[in-house]
């Protein structure tokens, strides 16, 4: 992530088994190691920023 | 102005002048400043400049006793700490727009004469807001010469029924720093996830199913944290006031009252223990507020902090939690055990969010 430009900054992140997921507030999605993509915010960002992220077991 | 911190959310300036005539003090009489930062950004600017306009005077008929209304859902409407209760006065209309029945500090034209704003300050008469025709084309300002400068001087009204000159600033006392941080344990081959924002949105991805949202909340409150439910088919939301809100097989279990939240201090996250059965509600003081089976292992509320707390983890076995602070600081209770922090290190952006390992050997 160091080396990409965000929009919006990150503002939460939630791990998984051996990986997380971060969101910026913009509503983009990160993922990394085992979490995976579903989509995110970033084509409709939201009037508020996205302030936590959770995972569904 | 918009500041590049995280020190609250909003705040702006208001005198206490209901004088109805364009010599109020809140029409420029005076220098008068909003500010909104970063995390209230596209958010708190509407409800910071009314104040500036000169919104809500203390004598308005839905007053609250510090700045604010109480009949919503109305954009300068929240509880505000300072006594009133909240009422839900105009049913379905939307949160952001300005004075439930335009009867305490906006009213666009002419009110009625038994209106209280047909004798009191009706900020739709400022100077500072255009009414006249746009020009068909647009002009270039034109920069004012060496001699344009000038220098204020400060006038205080003398006159009409209103009190004079007793500046003050309205502030949002919700939190501002961006992010509530996670709170559920390690998740094994998630399946999808949500997303809350600020406004109280719930968003589903994958197959985590939609089981209800607080949107709209009540005026000047701010989600912070969405919580699953073990199962997954359901989610507790905390709002800044302390306030949490059950859907779908999430059970309530209780909120933080108002009175339960000092001045300044604001509910930051919330926990949920393994079984389900219960949560920790955690404030930006770094108090710990135990609801159903979750236990009460120690906090943070009686250390000096320089940053607030702005999140919680709490541990797989559910018998402690770490609280961190904006400026990387950790805190840790019952069985979380302390691997280290950054909270002395100088940090170029605040901490905004911490996650803890599956294996409870790291965060």
């Amino acid at each position: 992530m160091g080396s990409v430009r965000l929009n919006r900054p990150v503002s939460a992140v939630v791990p998984g088994d051996a990986g997380y997921l971060m969101v910026g507030e913009d509503g983009g999605a990160f993922s990394f190691g085992d979490v995976a993509f579903f989509g995110s915010l970033a084509d409709h960002p939201p009037a508020t920023p996205v302030v936590s992220v959770a995972l569904k077991a | 102005m918009w500041t590049d911190a995280n020190v609250l959310c909003g705040v702006g300036s208001l005198y206490s002048d209901a004088r109805p005539g364009l010599n109020n003090i809140n029409n420029g009489s005076a220098p008068m400043y909003a500010r909104v930062d970063a995390a209230c950004w596209d958010y708190a600017e509407g409800h910071e400049l009314m104040h500036t306009l000169g919104a809500v005077q203390s004598g308005a008929p839905h007053a609250t006793a510090a700045g604010h209304c109480w009949d919503e859902p109305d954009e300068m409407c929240y509880d505000d700490g300072s006594g009133s209760t909240m009422v839900t006065v105009c049913t379905g209309r939307n949160p952001a727009l300005f004075d439930c029945n335009h009867d305490d500090y906006f009213y666009a034209g002419v009110p009625p004469a038994v209106s209280w704003l047909a004798s009191h300050w009706n900020t739709y008469n400022s100077s500072w807001l255009l009414r006249a025709p746009l020009p068909a084309v647009a002009t270039v300002p034109i920069p004012a010469g060496p001699s344009g400068s000038s220098t204020g001087t400060g006038t205080t009204g003398t006159s009409g029924t209103g009190s004079t000159g007793t500046g003050t600033t309205i502030g949002l006392p919700q939190p501002t720093l961006p992010v509530p941080p996670i709170g559920p344990a390690p998740v094994s081959h998630s399946s999808g996830y949500w997303m809350l924002t600020a406004d109280g949105h719930v968003h589903p991805f994958g197959d985590a199913g939609f089981f209800g949202q607080p949107y709209p909340l009540p005026g000047g409150a701010r989600a912070v944290d969405l919580e699953p439910s073990p199962s997954g088919q359901g989610y507790w939301v905390l709002d800044s006031a302390g306030r949490v809100r059950a859907y779908g097989d999430a059970a309530p279990y209780g909120s933080v009252t108002a009175s339960g939240l000092d001045g300044g201090e604001w509910a930051v996250s919330l926990s949920a223990t393994p079984t389900g059965a219960g949560y920790w509600v955690f404030t930006s003081r770094g108090r710990a507020v135990p609801f159903g089976d979750a236990g009460f292992f120690g906090d943070a509320s009686g250390l000096h902090l320089n940053r607030p707390v702005i999140g919680s983890v709490a541990t797989p076995t559910g018998q402690g939690y770490w609280l961190f602070a904006a400026d990387g600081g950790i805190f840790t209770f019952g069985d979380a055990a302390f691997f280290g922090s950054t909270g002395a290190l100088r940090l170029n952006q605040p901490v905004v969010a911490m996650a803890a390992s599956p294996t409870d050997g790291g965060y």
